[in-house]
């Protein structure tokens, strides 16, 4: 009788091996991490954060001198319409520079919700909706928008003109100011200066290490036995859902919780408003733009500008805003791109839900977590609060 | 006899199947939909890794192994599950000459299974081929 040993001698074989692969595949035990899960804690790290990308087309980006004139021309209200608003008058210090409103309040109320600043000079594109590439050429938007500061190059080129400070700094930095009156492109050269020296200093504001930082610190170095004092048991289980089951790190990904890109995830206009069509509108504003790597005022003509020769626009990217960072989200509501929601639990609904987008549709899918894992989630998202590793001198005004 | 061994390969085959998490990134040469071509790629970020913008060189040759020029390339991207597209719409910009053709502009912003079709015409012939990404 060949046959059944032979079958006998498969079949052990096939439970043994079946034996093997379940243990491999196993669920990972409370508190211990798979390999795939550990390279994804250390992808979240803030020790993976790499040094900042080249200012490219900012000649000064890393000048010193100019990240003080910067600091200065940021807490400066007199580049507004009115003299009160300046672009901490959003971005304050104390608030990890957003401002706590649902929409920022400029010389008149505006659509959009203030971001924070921190890691900034890590996206490629800003504003929620990604209509500039770089972080001097966004600082120059608010400043002339009617609603934010109000105010129009001129007058600010008149306004470093008629300040000694200013004007010996200015020179010192891209030399002396043009004879006045002048008109463009002497007047845009000099407005671009103003947004390169505001974007040296911003460069300098940059993300602490968190309580999520020092559990990934201590998991890199096998101290189990720290480890477990630093988060909670909730709070590991929300992070075990994060880049899990809740796919919160499809997107909120990399050291700065964000891929700074674009997507839908069908969040409701602000009461009252049409919904935003956000990047597929942005990409024409950013490629005409003055301002951008390709323009005239850029300090490196043989810049790659990768970002923006090959930036897409679609029908995907319909309704589509920037993720932004998780790092101090418990500590800066309301959220979205209008201020549209309050508390992190209505976000974690948000994405449980995946309801059907207004206009063009929601990436997301719908979860269906348990009231306690939402709630282990938000838990989790606390532990991503920490001060800026910038400074104190850099975090008021000169 | 013979069934019983091939039975024993198709256990353990399926088994490794089951333990392989995903799909491995496609690295070699890969025919075209319709046969025309041999189609391959090489990432100049190795490995690739999301949120970097970063160019391909793409090789194209017939099925009889001869490199094809004067090729006009369009590569579109996305992730499947999803229903988003790649973050940057990647362009040919050099003909780098035996078969290669230099793609700038390739950028992944999410982890996950992405799917690249690469579509070739040559003297008004149309082929395509998509290769899967599990990144």
């Amino acid at each position: 009788m060949q046959f059944p040993r032979k079958f006998g001698a498969i079949l052990t074989t096939t439970i043994l091996l079946a034996g093997v692969v379940f243990w491999f595949l196993r669920p990972p035990a409370p508190g211990a991490w798979t390999e795939a899960e550990f390279e994804l804690l250390r992808s979240l790290w803030i020790g993976s954060l790499p040094p900042l990308p080249a200012g490219q087309s900012n000649a000064v980006a890393d000048n010193p001198r100019a990240a003080r004139f910067g600091q200065q021309l940021f807490f400066d209200t007199r580049l507004s319409a009115n003299g009160e608003v300046a672009c901490a008058t959003c971005h304050q210090p104390e608030r990890l520079f957003t401002d706590g409103l649902d929409v920022a309040q400029g010389v008149a109320r505006g659509a959009r919700h203030t971001m924070g600043l921190a890691g900034v000079a890590y996206s490629p594109w800003m504003f929620w909706d990604g209509r500039k590439d770089s972080v001097w050429s966004q600082a120059l938007g608010p400043l002339e928008s009617p609603i934010e500061h109000g105010g129009n190059r001129t007058q600010f080129v008149n306004l470093l003109a008629s300040d000694d400070h200013y004007r010996t700094e200015y020179a010192a930095l891209f030399g002396d100011l043009p004879k006045l009156p002048a008109q463009d492109p002497a007047i845009a050269e000099v407005f671009a200066n103003m947004g390169k020296a505001i974007a040296a200093y911003e460069r300098l504001l940059l993300p602490g290490e968190s309580r999520f930082d020092r559990y990934v610190q201590l998991l890199l170095e096998r101290d189990e036995q720290h480890m477990d004092s630093v988060l909670s048991v909730d709070e590991v289980a929300g992070l075990r859902l994060f880049i899990g089951e809740a796919q919160c790190i499809n997107c909120h990904n990399g050291p700065l919780f964000t891929n700074n890109e674009f997507h839908n995830t069908a969040v409701l206009p602000a009461i009252g408003k049409l919904p935003s069509m956000g990047r597929v509108a942005a990409v024409r504003e950013v490629r005409a733009d003055p301002f951008n790597c390709l323009g005239h005022f850029s300090d490196d003509p043989h810049a790659n500008c990768a970002e923006l020769r090959f930036a897409r626009t679609g029908d995907d990217l319909i309704g589509a805003h920037k993720t932004p960072s998780l790092r101090n989200v418990a500590l800066t509501a309301p959220y979205m791109h209008a201020g549209q929601m309050n508390s992190l639990a209505e976000i974690i609904d948000q994405y449980d839900r995946a309801p059907p987008a207004l206009i063009g549709h929601n990436e997301a899918k719908t979860l269906n977590l348990s009231r306690n894992e939402r709630r282990q989630l938000e838990t989790f998202l606390h532990t991503l609060s920490a001060p800026l590793a910038t400074s104190p001198e850099w975090l008021v005004a000169p | 006899m013979i069934h019983w061994r091939l039975y024993a390969v198709c256990m353990v085959a399926g088994l490794l199947m089951f333990a392989t998490v995903g799909i491995a990134q496609e690295q070699g040469a890969k025919k075209s939909d319709g046969g025309m071509f041999r189609i391959s790629y090489e990432s100049g970020l190795r490995p690739i890794s999301i949120n970097r913008i970063h160019n391909w060189i793409v090789h194209i040759e017939t099925s009889d192994g001869s490199p094809v020029a004067d090729a006009m390339i369009t590569l579109i991207g996305g992730m499947p599950e999803h229903d988003h597209g790649l973050p940057t719409l990647p362009l040919a910009t050099q003909y780098l000459g035996d078969g290669d053709y230099l793609v700038e502009g390739m950028k992944f912003h999410m982890n996950g299974w992405w799917q690249i079709t690469i579509s070739i015409t040559v003297a008004g012939d149309n082929d395509s081929v998509t290769f899967d990404l599990q990144l």
